[in-house]
């Protein structure tokens, strides 16, 4: 039993290890006009099923307001990601600071290759402070012809442009 | 009434702030020591009054793949979110080569978690409106505060003049007042324009909004330097509408690029200016100076707490208490007058060394004083206040002792307390005995006596005195 997990975890290590192919996109946010705090982001590729395939980007660099993000938390704690101490490096490999009202950032995506074309579609969370929380701020499908558009938000952006690579 | 007023606000605003005081001074003390730290790191740039915004941006272009924006901060760092070898980064740069310093970490959990507890103790919204609303009290108590040195030491004419004070507590209390009035005034004040400017009482920021045609004017990148910089914006793409936007504090410039002609220009309001001034003041992120001496006023801030419940516990508290004795009945009444208390525990030991000899005796303030049936013998205990003046619990004896007129004969002994160091020494004592002297009806039981410094010797033989003739 022992020996089996020691195998997959082998496995495991050695996947992610292993770089996988990406597509960066640039992408640019641009918030509405708030007064407050910043806004926590939390980026993902999520299925049909809205189940979390990979995380992409998380903007926010306490974690203490993680939580505010329900959805992503519950996908955090639903897969023990909460506690693993490897995990938080892992996100903060892709973090920045978060993004106050009327500002905008841009933001370069690394995608996996794999993820592309499959019905899957790429989520933007966003919580704020006092200000509440939106699951589906921007939810676009995972493909090339949707990320060369520009959409509008639901909750605190205003708007979002994709541009894909152009080579 | 007014002194006594003062003193009673001070010491009840001390009381009801001292806890949360204390909080905000230890985490402020560590915040400040963060902000000097953070300007000795390696990528604190001290001159960015010399980088050209021109020379910078072209730094930037021979280094990054892609810039997407840059900003400098208030601690005086200058960080690139772009495209590098190693992907897209979030970097600290040196903007004389262009060249990344180091990433951009996370910041120091203690340091947040002491930020947090500062800012709200961890109670967010309620924690800030209590933070806020403390700051404020805070505000009111450096002026309740000031106003009691003044008049302690005499006047404003003499506020850069020595203290003459040997209490250690009460020196020091009286001392970082005079040096700390305006940081700490200016911390507290600060913090409540923080706390307002962040729970949106003030209305929003009204900037003023110029737009111009392409071509008009143009935008010259060699006129600005990094210091005037907040931040500045690369367009998207290189679409035409995507623009360059170039924050500084007080306005914000959008432009065209290529040609660098100038779109829209909008100079923001008053209120975004006293914000940017505020947070300035109450942090010291971009002054090593300024934070050194923050981290020094919260100490300062810990020190006021401490010595003033230590003299506090000796005066304010007794003010508060209502003493137990028999007026009506007393045949040797002690009227005290105190400031500080001293007086008080004077007159209550002299209480306790006639009590071993007569009865009826009792004990009052000089401001308590009215028609005692049964009085024979006033004994009068004072110290004097700043430049001559009662004590807080005598300032209307003068009133109340021609209004009210005793209805036996009285003998009387008037003792004063006080310091050589002041040209009027214990000249409210001298008052009272003038007054005494000019009433008919009262005679000298025992000349006036002066007491410099608290001298034991002095009193003891004062006392062996006075016992002898009574």
């Amino acid at each position: 039993m022992n020996f089996k997990l020691n195998i997959i975890f082998l496995i495991l290590t050695l996947q992610s290890s292993m770089k996988e192919e990406t597509v960066s996109v640039k992408c640019m946010v641009e918030m509405n006009n708030y007064r407050g705090e910043g806004a926590y982001f939390a980026i993902s590729v999520i299925d049909k099923k809205e189940a979390y395939l990979k995380t992409i980007f998380v903007l926010g660099t306490d974690k203490t307001w993680f939580s505010e993000m329900k959805s992503f938390w519950s996908h955090l704690r639903k897969n023990n990601l909460f506690l693993d101490d490897d995990f938080y490096p892992l996100i903060e490999g892709v973090s920045g600071p978060t993004i106050s009202g009327g500002e905008r950032r841009i933001l370069s995506l690394e995608i996996p290759k794999s993820l592309y074309d499959k019905n899957h579609s790429l989520r933007f969370e966003t919580a704020i402070e006092d200000l509440g929380y939106h699951a589906d701020d921007i939810n676009v499908t995972l493909n090339k012809e949707a990320l060369s558009q520009s959409y509008q938000g639901t909750g605190f952006i205003r708007n979002i442009k994709f541009m894909l690579p152009t080579k | 009434m007014i002194q006594g007023l003062w003193r009673n606000t001070h010491f009840l605003l001390a009381i009801s702030v001292s806890l949360f005081l204390v909080v905000a001074s230890i985490t402020g003390t560590l915040l400040g020591i963060e902000a000097i730290v953070d300007q000795t790191k390696q990528q604190s740039i001290s001159n960015l009054e010399k980088f050209s915004l021109k020379k910078t941006m072209d730094a930037f272009q021979d280094y990054f793949i892609e810039v997407y924006e840059f900003s400098v901060t208030e601690k005086n760092y200058v960080i690139v979110q772009g495209l590098t070898n190693d992907g897209f980064e979030t970097v600290y740069v040196n903007p004389k080569t262009g060249e990344k310093i180091v990433k951009v970490e996370t910041e120091n959990p203690f340091f947040n978690t002491v930020r947090n507890l500062h800012r709200s103790l961890f109670l967010k919204k309620t924690g800030r409106i209590i933070m806020g609303f403390i700051s404020f009290l805070t505000v009111l108590l450096v002026i309740t505060g000031f106003l009691l040195f003044l008049k302690r030491i005499g006047g404003f004419s003499k506020l850069i003049r020595p203290i003459s004070e040997k209490h250690f507590f009460r020196k020091g209390h009286l001392e970082l007042g005079r040096w700390f009035f305006l940081p700490i005034l200016l911390v507290s004040l600060s913090g409540v324009y923080l706390v307002t400017e962040r729970l949106a009482i003030f209305s929003e920021d009204q900037s003023k909004r110029y737009t111009y045609k392409a071509g008009e004017r143009y935008v010259d990148l060699n006129k600005f330097t990094l210091d005037q910089i907040k931040k500045v914006e690369y367009p998207f793409s290189s679409l035409k509408d995507d623009t360059y936007k170039i924050e500084f504090y007080n306005r914000t410039l959008t432009f065209q690029q290529g040609d660098n002609s100038l779109l829209v220009e909008e100079i923001h309001s008053i209120p975004f200016l006293i914000r940017a001034w505020a947070y300035w003041i109450h942090t010291g992120e971009n002054n090593i100076l300024l934070a050194i001496l923050l981290s020094l006023t919260a100490l300062a801030l810990l020190f006021f707490i401490v010595s003033g419940l230590s003299i506090s516990s000796k005066t304010s508290w007794t003010l508060f208490k209502f003493s137990k004795n028999n007026l009506n009945d007393a045949k040797i009444i002690i009227l005290y007058g105190s400031e500080t208390g001293k007086s008080y525990q004077q007159a209550k030991k002299l209480i306790k060394s006639l009590k071993k000899r007569k009865d009826n005796i009792a004990i009052c303030s000089l401001n308590n004083y009215r028609i005692f049936p049964e009085v024979e013998k006033f004994i009068v205990l004072t110290s004097t206040y700043g430049d001559g003046e009662s004590p807080s619990n005598a300032n209307l004896f003068k009133t109340l002792f021609k209004k009210h007129k005793q209805v036996n004969a009285i003998d009387y002994a008037v003792l004063g307390f006080g310091s050589k160091d002041y040209p009027k020494f214990c000249r409210f004592a001298e008052v009272v005995d003038t007054l005494f002297n000019q009433e008919k009806g009262f005679t000298e039981l025992y000349p006036l006596f002066k007491i410099n410094e608290q001298n034991i010797d002095q009193y003891l033989s004062w006392e062996n005195k006075l016992l002898s003739r009574i």
